[in-house]
């Protein structure tokens, strides 16, 4: 018989034996081996279908599914099934719940050793993202990084701070951001001061870039500050927006940005920033 | 919902429209409030040079800053903490 892409099963062979040969790619489980899904989520109400066919030493092959929920703060989940003994023809892993985009549920399929206690990783089958739409297929898919490939694209609204406190707003931990565009308010007060605004990138203590925005902002004057890569240096006054160029830049957990202040008043007043990130989950 | 830190005032949504998480952390203390903090005259015009030294060498922590990023735990069977609890938080009155 002529089975497609991974196994060929003679039963009853001409020299009488009952046997089968199994494809190469078809990975054998001892009945010590298992399997194990980890993932890292950070978005909420996702369940990951594990499903697939092995082969049993009998020769019949039975089909699985099994359920796995990941975190929704970035950090790891994990779920062992146990198969027996037999060979894992072809397995998926696919979001049956929630729609996950891109960049936001990273999921690895081993096979290990131990059930409980000492868990022991011999081999990994699967590693990438999942969303609803797209699975992870063994054998087929690659194994990407967490850093690959396109990540999510988030509109986050960040902090909005008391009155004479800074803008920051933190990555968050095992979050990697690469910031596209960032918009903030600032109100100053009626204390006659010239401020000036910079964007400060930090990596949580020590900062990296400083993108000072080179507009005296006077008492009593609200204005909107943009920073987007490749933007032009506001040359008049236009409007009440004042534009920054934002360096491009990837970010890891616990880096910040922030704005700093020049001659800020304590009744002077930013409103909450609006950030536009690609993010990625990065343990 | 929305969030008011209690140790810098901050407002914020957690979770947010998205339906994710928001993890807050204080900010630095900015020029005022380092000003403030040291007992000085908020108006900088009103600062002398040795005050605008001091203001400018002076650490920008936040005291009892609070910061929701997550600690992640020596083992997947714990649960992560926050980084740092500050003072709290309560929810934030709605806007007037």
């Amino acid at each position: 018989m002529d089975l497609p892409h991974l196994i060929d099963v003679w039963r009853d062979p001409p020299w009488g034996a009952r046997e089968a040969v199994v494809s190469s790619r078809a990975f054998y489980f001892s009945g010590e081996d298992h399997l194990r899904v980890t993932s890292f989520g950070s978005v909420a109400s996702v369940v990951l279908s594990v499903e697939g066919r092995f082969l049993t030493p009998e020769g019949a092959i039975e089909v699985f599914a099994e359920r796995h929920v990941p975190n929704s703060d970035r950090t790891s989940a994990s779920t062992l099934f146990s198969r027996g003994p037999g060979w894992l023809l072809d397995c998926q892993v696919r979001a049956s719940a929630g729609t996950p985009r891109r960049g936001q549920v990273f999921v690895l399929l081993e096979v290990v050793r131990g059930l409980s206690g000492g868990v022991t990783p011999h081999a990994t089958l699967l590693q990438g993202y999942v969303t609803d739409t797209s699975r992870l297929a063994f054998p087929g898919s690659l194994h990407e990084a967490m850093s690959s490939g396109r990540g999510a694209l988030r509109s986050i609204t960040g902090t909005n701070p008391g009155a004479g406190a800074e803008v920051s707003e933190t990555v968050p931990t095992n979050a990697r951001w690469r910031p596209h565009a960032f918009q903030v308010t600032l109100v100053s007060s009626s204390v006659a001061a010239n401020r000036e605004v910079a964007l400060v990138f930090d990596d949580g203590a020590t900062a990296m870039i400083r993108v000072p925005s080179g507009v005296s902002h006077v008492a009593s004057t609200t204005l909107l500050y943009s920073a987007f890569h490749h933007a032009p240096r506001n040359t008049v006054a236009q409007d009440t927006a004042r534009n920054l160029p934002l360096p491009r830049v990837d970010l890891q957990g616990g880096s910040r940005v922030t704005t700093v202040t020049a001659n800020i008043d304590p009744l002077d007043n930013y409103g909450a920033p609006q950030l536009l990130v690609e993010e990625w989950t990065e343990d | 919902m929305r969030w008011e830190c209690l140790s810098c005032g901050g407002t914020y949504e957690d979770p947010l429209a998205d339906g994710m998480r928001y993890f807050h952390a204080c900010p630095d203390l900015s020029e005022v409030e380092v000003r403030r903090a040291l007992g000085l005259p908020l108006d900088g015009a009103d600062l002398t040079p040795a005050q605008l030294e001091q203001v400018r060498r002076a650490p920008r922590a936040r005291p009892t800053p609070r910061d929701e990023n997550l600690v992640l735990p020596a083992s997947s069977a714990q649960p992560a903490q926050i980084r740092a609890e500050g003072l709290g938080r309560r929810p934030a009155r709605p806007s007037p």
